[in-house]
């Protein structure tokens, strides 16, 4: 068990690590403009007629420790971060965490979504291609996942988006059914929501499908040409039956070990997909952030999504741990 | 089954496996042609991608009709323009009546190749400059800018920043993959853990906070330095760990041994001995990374956070076709899509025909 | 080791008639196996012997039809012998119904490794109460049952534990005694064991074998032995098959083969086994050369370029045909073609 243990603080020192650095970027981010941000909200505040005074302004400055040197100031953001004050969005006159907040179940949705859709698709079909090793199936299979890796997230829900607009008059940008938009959360209503983020869900998980599908087949594939396979045919066993039973088991794993590098990628490609479907995640509020040079918000929304990313990591790593003895050996 | 082959070297039998990967091969040719786009863009445009035409926003494409009184005369008709009194939009009629002669080897704008002026295209219209907006293959912008021309032109600035970014990345990752390969122990650990940190952020929007704060007064070389620099410091991590694996692996070959018994010192060993044996993988994993580098920096451009206005690149053009209900009118500016789409699509296809034929025997 | 008196040659259980199995590999077509015959009757035990890469893992699969994707049976009959019925298996198809039947069933298969033909994620019990459902109409309880009956049966300690164990979890002698025990729980017919003893040590090797040997004196089973260990035929098996390249070069009682070998091929692989009644000092022979390649078989005599006594001229050309030398004893060998009889030719 020493070394399961070890294997957790490892993973979990590399976690902290992580987002550590993801918060140093996120302070950087927010530096990067020119100017800082009291500048621009006094030019603000002048814009709208509330016209500040220089005294007003230095205040504002020793408020926000504008004064000090950059890593005080860095630790300072940092531990108002840490007790959930994520900072002031001056684009929505709002604080940046509610902002955030509102938006962030969405996102996490749309990306599980991905996720899970991406599996249920890609069991069956690696299962189906290494059956028919070299079948015409095999070939169509892996040519639409060669396409569904390498075309971007942001062209194809484009083309989706133009084909649905102009030739079925769909808008993708509801994500309830009229009935359902002021309705109390309800089964129905979740269904409906889950109904609609189905086609987003599929443009961005089509990339994780096709790579799960090459690694599981050539797994299923590398398990196939074992002795005990052999074994088991020579037993009587139906072909279906055999791979169902025997290699699956082993193949599991790329499902739990890719986790680390699908939701990074998945994570990153809804904020794509959204923007372009204009779906109510914190893509387009990025984006908005980012136009407006609302340094806060955008942080935080990197900052946000980064750490939950490599949360949901740590937890992918522990579930390979506890699920294949051959990792906890090797870590 | 190896020496079944005798006299094959491991090249002849990548180079014939490679050409058995069908869509690999024909991808070749349609990288090999994106490639001539960018070296004769200019050439093969025929209006300045750059000059807007005022009376001509939005033109449909129009279509080259190549007979006149059933002989071969090449000519477009000249356009009426007019409004709809009803929605009081623009509207666009041909003019059967006036015809003007598409010819081959114009006049046109001046521009700059291989050190030389010209002024020469491959067509143009003839009698008067092409910038006053009568040709328009694909249609024109919401400018008035003629489509066909700023795609060719698009294609240079992105597959050149693909390029840019690969060798960038490229370098990093094969500094990094080797020493983090043949010194393995501390230097190791730290690499792969800063390749790991950096794998675990969604990379799409530190990009977008990255470009984002690049400030709007920068010059378009600078903006298209810094966002290729962006894309690059970002994208190495994946050759890195693929270069890793391999030199690790080969690190305990007993050539390497002999080489270091002989006095070779570790630059020696890894510039002669161990990258030279990579180079297969090396050329595989670089050919898949274009791609992406592509793909990054037109999804940057599209959300209108890489190179701006008044560059043109692939995401500058699809930044263009952001609007629904403009596209449902000018289903046109959905032209760019393609170009990218080919050349993302054919740089995979070749990259994955290379990777299954760096290993000849396997 | 008292010497055995082989049960009498009953009507055959399989017969295997001419066989051609070819493989088609991108380098081109190797034919593995070239035309063999061979009969496996109730209660006796036939060996096949020759270098790995003489077919015989191949015809043992051929056999069950699980050969290879890329293997072809090419011709040649395999007939089993079932119920007064004879079907053959080399037509059925290889994932029909009808197959699917016949394996592990009426005939059952022991492979050389038995560490990794079990499955590493499934518990022996498991593989074999799974053997026993596919073909016989028993509940789980009762399929436990049966599994753990055949696990004593064939000697396995504490069979009740053995079952939920891992292959990984079990000593190399365990584990083939549980290969064994599924091979032989739905009461086949017809036992092939490919190489049973190769990845055993030693003393293993001699429990095994002593098992095989058990199973074939006390049932009416047909034992196929397939091996490259000369030793282990002379202790097990009635009838010898001795095979080159893909082809039957000499077959026939084992107590005559290994009394009065024939073939310069069987000739050459007695004399390089050990004789625990040789003097001492003596050097073992050696075979000169090894197997060729599958796809550059000689022409005439696939034996020929390692023969010592090859006929220039004549085994170099012309493939010799199976001659019978006496009754059950055949050799495919030109020295026997002009006098048949000939005494070994020094």
């Amino acid at each position: 068990m020493g070394s399961v243990s070890n294997f957790i603080l490892r993973r979990l020192a590399l976690s902290v690590v992580t987002i550590w650095v993801i918060s140093v970027i996120s302070y950087v981010i927010i530096q990067l403009p020119p100017g800082d941000f009291v500048s621009s909200y006094v030019a603000q505040l002048a814009q709208s007629g509330a016209i500040g005074s220089g005294d007003d302004l230095a205040r504002l400055r020793a408020d926000y420790g504008l004064d000090q040197p950059m890593f005080i100031r860095y630790a300072h953001w940092a531990w108002g971060v840490l007790r959930g004050n994520l900072g002031w969005s001056l684009d929505w006159g709002r604080p940046v965490a509610d902002l955030i907040g509102e938006r962030i179940g969405m996102t996490l949705l749309l990306s599980l979504t991905a996720l899970a859709l991406s599996w249920i698709l890609a069991l069956p079909i690696a299962v189906y291609c290494a059956a028919n090793r070299g079948t015409p199936g095999d070939y169509f299979f892996a040519t639409l996942g060669l396409t569904g890796v390498a075309l971007p997230n942001f062209l194809l829900s484009l083309g989706v988006m133009y084909v649905g607009y102009r030739w079925f008059n769909l808008d993708f940008s509801e994500v309830h059914s009229p009935q359902y938009a002021t309705a109390p959360p309800s089964l129905g209503k979740g269904l409906d929501l889950l109904w609609h983020l189905l086609t987003p869900a599929l443009i961005l998980g089509l990339a994780t499908t096709a790579r799960l599908i090459r690694v599981l087949r050539a797994n299923l594939l590398d398990e196939l040409e074992k002795p005990y396979i052999v074994t088991a045919r020579a037993k009587g066993m139906r072909e279906l039956n055999l791979i169902l039973k025997y290699p699956l088991r082993v193949a599991l794993n790329p499902f739990v070990s890719t986790i680390g590098m699908t939701l990074p990628q998945l994570v990153s490609g809804s904020i794509i997909v959204s923007l372009v479907m204009n779906l109510p995640t914190v893509g387009p509020l990025l984006l908005r952030a980012l136009q407006a040079q609302d340094m806060f918000l955008a942080s935080g929304i990197l900052l946000i999504l980064a750490t939950l990313t490599v949360l949901g990591t740590l937890v992918s790593d522990l579930l390979l741990a506890w699920l294949d003895p051959r990792i906890r050996l090797a870590a | 089954m190896a020496e079944l082959v005798p006299g094959a070297s491991q090249w002849t039998l990548i180079r014939r496996r490679f050409l058995k990967h069908r869509l690999a091969a024909v991808s070749t040719v349609v990288v090999a042609l994106l490639y001539l786009v960018v070296v004769f863009a200019d050439f093969l445009a025929y209006a300045d991608p750059a000059a807007p035409n005022p009376g001509r926003p939005l033109v449909p494409p129009q279509p080259i009709h190549l007979f006149e009184d059933g002989h071969f005369a090449p000519h477009v008709h000249a356009l009426h323009r007019w409004r709809d009194p009803q929605t009081f939009e623009m509207r666009y009629a041909p003019d059967p009546a006036t015809r003007i002669p598409v010819v081959l080897w114009a006049h046109g704008y001046t521009y700059r190749i291989l050190g030389f002026k010209a002024d020469r295209h491959l067509i143009g219209v003839s009698g008067r400059p092409a910038s006053e907006g009568a040709l328009f293959i694909m249609g024109a912008d919401s400018l008035g800018r003629d489509l066909f021309s700023r795609i060719l032109l698009a294609i240079r600035t992105s597959l050149v920043i693909g390029l840019a970014a690969v060798a960038l990345s490229l370098s990093l990752g094969l500094v990094m993959g080797t020493i983090s390969g043949y010194y393995g122990g501390l230097v190791d650990l730290l690499i792969q853990r800063l390749i790991e940190i950096l794998r675990a952020i969604p990379t799409i929007p530190l990009w977008m906070g990255l470009a984002a704060a690049i400030p709007a007064t920068w010059s378009i070389t600078a903006v298209y330095f810094t966002v290729t620099l962006i894309i690059a410091l970002i994208g190495w991590t994946e050759l890195a760990r693929e270069l890793r694996g391999r030199i690790m692996a080969l690190r305990n070959e007993d050539y390497v041994l002999a080489a270091e018994l002989a006095g070779s010192g570790p630059g020696r060993i890894m510039l002669v001995h161990l990258l030279p044996a990579c180079t297969s993988h090396i050329i595989a994993t670089t050919t898949l990374a274009i791609p992406a580098m592509i793909a990054s920096e037109t999804a940057l451009g599209f959300l209108g956070l890489g190179l701006r206005p008044p560059a043109i690149s692939l995401g500058v053009l699809l930044n263009g076709a952001q609007n629904l209900e403009a596209l449902a009118l000018s289903p046109w500016l959905l032209w760019p899509v393609a170009p990218t789409a080919a050349a993302i699509l054919a740089f995979n296809f070749i990259g994955d025909g290379l990777r299954d034929a760096a290993d000849p025997y396997a | 080791m008292p010497e055995r008196i082989p049960p009498p040659q009953g009507e055959p259980l399989i017969s295997v008639q001419d066989l051609h199995v070819s493989f088609r590999t991108d380098e081109g077509v190797v034919r593995a196996v070239n035309g063999i015959s061979f009969d496996l009757r109730p209660g006796r035990t036939l060996g096949v012997v020759g270098e790995s890469g003489c077919g015989k893992s191949v015809t043992a699969r051929a056999i069950l039809r699980i050969e290879d994707k890329h293997a072809r049976i090419d011709s040649g009959r395999i007939l089993l012998s079932r119920d007064n019925q004879v079907r053959n298996l080399a037509t059925l198809p290889k994932h029909g119904r009808e197959m699917r039947g016949i394996r592990g069933r009426d005939i059952g298969l022991v492979f050389q490794e038995p560490m990794t033909s079990f499955s590493p994620v499934h518990t022996i019990g498991d593989q074999i109460v799974e053997t026993i459902r596919l073909h016989l109409p028993l509940d789980r309880a009762a399929a436990r049952r049966r599994a753990i009956e055949q696990l004593a049966q064939v000697g396995t300690p504490h069979p009740e534990f053995i079952m939920g164990q891992y292959a990984w979890e079990l000593s190399g002698g365990l584990r083939q005694r549980a290969m064994i025990a599924m091979a032989l729980v739905c009461g086949p017919s017809v036992l092939i064991a490919d190489e049973p003893t190769t990845a055993l040590d030693v003393t293993t090797q001699a429990q095994v074998l002593d098992l095989l040997r058990q199973l074939r004196d006390s049932s009416a089973m047909a034992l196929l032995l397939i091996t490259h260990d000369l030793g282990v035929i002379a202790e097990t098996a009635d009838d010898v098959v001795v095979m080159y390249l893909g082809r039957v070069v000499e077959q026939g009682a084992a107590a005559a083969i290994f009394r009065s070998p024939k073939h310069p091929y069987t000739q050459a692989l007695l004399r390089s086994m050990p004789n625990p009644l040789a003097k001492p000092h003596t050097r073992l022979s050696t075979l000169r050369g090894s197997v060729p390649h599958p796809l550059a078989q000689p022409s005439g005599c696939p034996f020929h370029p390692r023969c010592a006594k090859a006929i220039s001229g004549l085994c170099d050309r012309i493939e010799p045909t199976p001659l019978t030398l006496a009754p059950g004893h055949a050799v495919a060998c030109h020295l026997y073609t002009d006098a048949a009889l000939r005494p070994e030719v020094a």
